[in-house]
């Protein structure tokens, strides 16, 4: 039950925060993928079956929030999910600096996969907002090092409620 | 379960998530672009969240002007702005009808019941992999809205259609700067094509022989009424560039009307253009 509340309210949490970037600016939702910090915040913290699972949840749910073929963020954020957790399970990821280049690697890949997914499943040239997308595994990174702590210190309440 | 699976478990799990996945692409694929039930639950069950920060959002932008504006100023400039959005459109479409249909009888009938037909709706979410493609609004089928409506923005001008009641409240609406549209136009010397999106803010206009002198950079766009989508007269965009290539067809780039940055408020037109023209 604990667990179920606590991926309900880290699901919700992170749909407030893409609608609200969303408002701010539409050119957010290019340059940071805040579904794969959700990804990426559960395989690290609770290892590769969680990571799995969120990414599926948050494919779909960053997939039902776009036209195309529904499936295509769920299948790459499975998968980086999955890695990040079995990874970061075998290498030391927490050092700052080693953290980083996991979460850079691991973003870069994602988008790589949903690249290739996308053009083979759809066959159209995707919208790269002249070349604003490409920063997407570098801002994202960046982003992690806000949002993270916020999912921590909210995971941390959790319980006490 | 068998005990070389009991010591896999975790990629069990993962194969059979990538297994879930995969059945999704494939029976999504045939549909294209329409989703299916499965995806209309998934964004039902999100959508209220986005409805409710983009209200929130909104709420804070007009107590942030409400306060720092002479409060009954900005009461009555609201309600006179709402005003001018139905007079615009009126208008718009008015004229639209006028240029078409003149000598309709009925047209008068016609015209008493556009206002009641305008729906005023606001833009509640952006298509994530491409902003020019569509966008979410919050009126849906408890609004009477139906696919292949047309929508506009604030002046009247051609944003896109709906191509989709993803919920009972929202509706999805396919721009006409996404590739997958289009929209059959007209310029000021009745010479006719279809415009598709370029997936870049901008328009293509197609079907213009190499031969045409009479399309020229700087020239409007309205809608032909040639689809049966949209009805004729709608301002669409104006012609930036045109290039004649060693081609059959001319590489014509159209700019929009409608500005990206401005498309908060929407109004969908609930007659059905082919009931009236």
């Amino acid at each position: 039950m604990k667990h179920f509340l606590k991926i309900t309210i880290a699901i919700i949490s992170t749909v407030v925060l893409f609608s609200v970037l969303t408002k701010i600016s539409p050119a957010f939702t290019m340059i940071f993928n805040i579904f794969n910090l959700l990804v990426l915040y559960f395989a690290l913290e609770e290892g590769e079956i969680y990571g799995a699972v969120m990414g599926s949840v948050g494919g779909l749910i960053q997939d039902s929030f776009s036209i195309g073929v529904f499936g295509i963020a769920g299948t790459s954020k499975t998968i980086l999910g999955f890695l990040a957790g079995y990874i970061s399970r075998r290498i030391n990821v927490v050092p700052r600096v080693r953290r980083v280049i996991f979460i850079f690697v691991m973003l870069l890949s994602e988008v790589l996969l949903w690249m290739f997914l996308y053009s083979f499943v759809i066959s159209e040239k995707f919208y790269t907002a002249k070349g604003l997308f490409f920063l997407q595994p570098v801002c994202t990174t960046a982003l992690a090092f806000i949002v993270f702590p916020l999912f921590k210190k909210l995971m941390k309440i959790l319980p006490k409620l | 379960m068998p005990s070389f699976l009991k010591k896999k478990k975790n990629l069990v799990i993962f194969f059979c998530l990538i297994f879930f996945q995969l059945i999704l692409l494939s029976l999504q694929a045939p549909l294209g672009s329409e989703s299916s039930l499965f995806e209309k639950t998934v964004f039902s069950i999100f959508s209220p969240v986005q409805n409710g920060v983009s209200s929130i959002i909104r709420g804070i932008g007009n107590f942030w002007k409400g306060y720092f504006s002479l409060r009954g100023v900005y009461k009555e400039n609201k309600s006179i702005k709402r005003e001018v959005f139905f007079l615009q459109l009126e208008n718009r479409l008015i004229r639209g009808l006028l240029d078409w249909s003149a000598k309709e009888s009925n047209l008068k009938d016609i015209l008493k019941d556009i206002r009641e037909n305008i729906v005023f709706t606001r833009v509640i979410g952006i298509d994530l992999t491409n902003q020019y493609k569509a966008v979410v609004i919050n009126r849906g089928l408890f609004d009477g809205i139906k696919k292949d409506m047309i929508v506009l923005d604030k002046f009247g001008q051609l944003v896109g259609r709906v191509i989709e009641l993803v919920a009972l409240n929202e509706s999805m609406v396919q721009l006409i700067t996404d590739s997958g549209s289009g929209v059959g136009v007209r310029n000021q010397k009745d010479i006719h094509g279809v415009i598709n999106g370029n997936d870049e803010g901008r328009c293509i206009l197609k079907y213009i022989e190499g031969t045409e002198t009479g399309v020229n950079v700087g020239d409007t766009l309205v809608t032909s009424g040639f689809d049966h989508i949209y009805p004729p007269g709608i301002p669409v965009g104006k012609i930036i560039s045109v290039e004649t290539a060693d081609e059959l067809f001319q590489t014509i780039l159209v700019e929009p009307f409608f500005k990206f940055r401005s498309l908060d408020e929407l109004a969908v037109i609930k007659i059905d253009p082919n009931e009236i023209f």
